[in-house]
């Protein structure tokens, strides 16, 4: 399949990821912040798309846009909206913060100014058919440990939220 | 891209985002109770919506390569390839997969059993108490729509798409012509039982432009089913009849069960989903995994 104006895209994309991501620590109701990041998670699951991997993609929008996000907002519904308007949104480090941007930035333009070699010359065009397959192949073929000591840690998370949320079990 | 059904699930799961947005954007008691028992309920069934559609994603690898898809379209190849409803195969592991999906397509629309959201008596109309006019009348259009939507997911994975019925069994010319000619039979059905009640109408001159009026609609369906009789039509025409009548029927079902069941209780909601849906849909998924490798 023909890119469809992949430049273009990409920046929009880009662009509208990382907008919604500062509306979403600059934003003093909490609501808002999340609606921010919703459209910041769609963004990502369009990059995704244009990276061609579609099944990402579609879990993306799945599991954080449909199911993370909304205990989120369930959670903020819960707390007292008013109270925390009135808190101070930033504590007085911000040099610090600063200068650890910075750092991280340096350090981006280092790795891709040094290690140029590291980078494809052309994007790689990936079979979109079987990106599925690939995908399972890697997860329960050459990573299988990995992958279920991943999902062992959740299962401590969900017994762990159980026995704290439940006085009598 | 093959993942259609995938799309499907994700555009059906950020839908809760709108009801919970509007429950919140009110401002106001009745809407945000709404809100909350809507998110709670639509995550919950989501789970169990989830799990009955990869049953039926792992009963399209069962041909000779051993790799299934998740494209609509290819799902009902590979139904058409096995030459069975995935309602039918492995009997009645697909029924229960499907009868879980049905019910939990009705939950995540928010209609009656499931309709706790909105529940009338409780809360006014839920989410949609501070919402009129056309602001009022979207909600609906929406709530019409995914109900069509989630409808024809379940009829692209379960009940063959735009398979006619018995396209196996009854195969060969003959069954082929009567099979075609149902389209237009069922439109001349309906335009003869409007002119049964046209003949009907009461005689008094003050029913005259209604009589005409019904009398000129039947013409049109009878119009209709003359059209679908052509050779060139009736061919054309099969795949969207079948694919209709089957989404026609669950959207019947649907109209059917809001006027025959109660309304739940919020904690038997709670517990049909969690404790009843789950673990079936897990049981029917692993045993549908073991019956697609025995067999």
């Amino acid at each position: 399949m023909a890119p469809v104006a992949t430049t273009f895209f990409f920046y929009f994309l880009s662009a509208l990821t990382v907008l919604s991501g500062v509306l979403v620590i600059t934003r003093k109701n909490a609501v808002h912040s999340a609606l921010a990041l919703i459209v910041s998670l769609l963004g990502q699951a369009a990059l995704y798309l244009m990276l061609y991997a579609p099944f990402v993609a579609g879990v993306q929008i799945i599991l954080y846009a449909g199911g993370i996000m909304v205990l989120f907002l369930f959670v903020i519904m819960l707390v007292n909206i008013e109270k925390s308007q009135k808190e101070d949104q930033f504590n007085k480090q911000w040099l610090v913060g600063l200068a650890a941007a910075i750092a991280l930035g340096v350090l981006f333009v280092l790795v891709y100014v040094k290690g140029r070699a590291l980078f494809p010359d052309r994007a790689i065009q990936m079979p979109e058919t079987s990106n599925t397959q690939q995908v399972a192949v890697l997860l329960y073929g050459n990573y299988m440990f990995t992958f279920e000591i991943a999902s062992l840690l959740l299962l401590v998370a969900i017994i762990g939220a159980v026995v704290m949320a439940k006085k009598r079990i | 891209m093959n993942i259609g059904i995938l799309f499907m699930l994700g555009v059906s799961s950020l839908s809760v985002l709108g009801v919970v947005m509007a429950g919140w954007a009110s401002n106001s008691h009745y809407p945000l109770m709404g809100a909350l028992r809507s998110s709670a309920q639509m995550v919950s069934y989501e789970i169990a919506m989830g799990l009955a559609v990869v049953s039926a994603v792992l009963m399209t690898s069962l041909n000779k390569e051993g790799i299934g898809t998740l494209s609509m379209i290819g799902i009902v190849q590979a139904q058409q390839a096995q030459q069975v409803w995935f309602a039918f195969k492995f009997f009645p592991l697909g029924l229960i997969a499907f009868f879980i999906f049905a019910v939990a397509m009705v939950a995540e629309t928010n209609r009656a059993p499931f309709d706790l959201p909105e529940a009338e008596s409780e809360l006014t109309a839920g989410f949609h108490t501070e919402y009129s006019g056309f602001r009022w009348s979207l909600f609906f259009l929406a709530e019409y729509s995914a109900m069509i939507a989630v409808s024809s997911i379940a009829v692209t994975l379960w009940l063959g798409g735009w398979m006619r019925p018995f396209p196996n069994a009854l195969s060969g010319e003959t069954w082929d012509l009567v099979f075609s000619l149902v389209p237009g039979l069922t439109f001349l059905f309906l335009a003869a039982m409007t002119f049964y009640n046209t003949a009907r109408m009461p005689k008094h001159p003050y029913f005259k432009v209604q009589t005409i009026g019904l009398g000129g609609f039947g013409a049109v369906l009878a119009l209709i089913g003359i059209i679908l009789f052509l050779p060139a039509v009736r061919d054309r025409i099969q795949d969207i009849f079948w694919f209709s009548a089957k989404v026609a029927l669950s959207m019947y079902m649907y109209i059917w069960y809001r006027g025959t069941f109660p309304r739940y209780r919020f904690d038997q909601l709670m517990k049909v989903g969690w404790k009843v849906l789950l673990p079936l849909g897990i049981g029917v998924l692993v045993l549908t995994a073991v019956a697609g490798i025995l067999f």
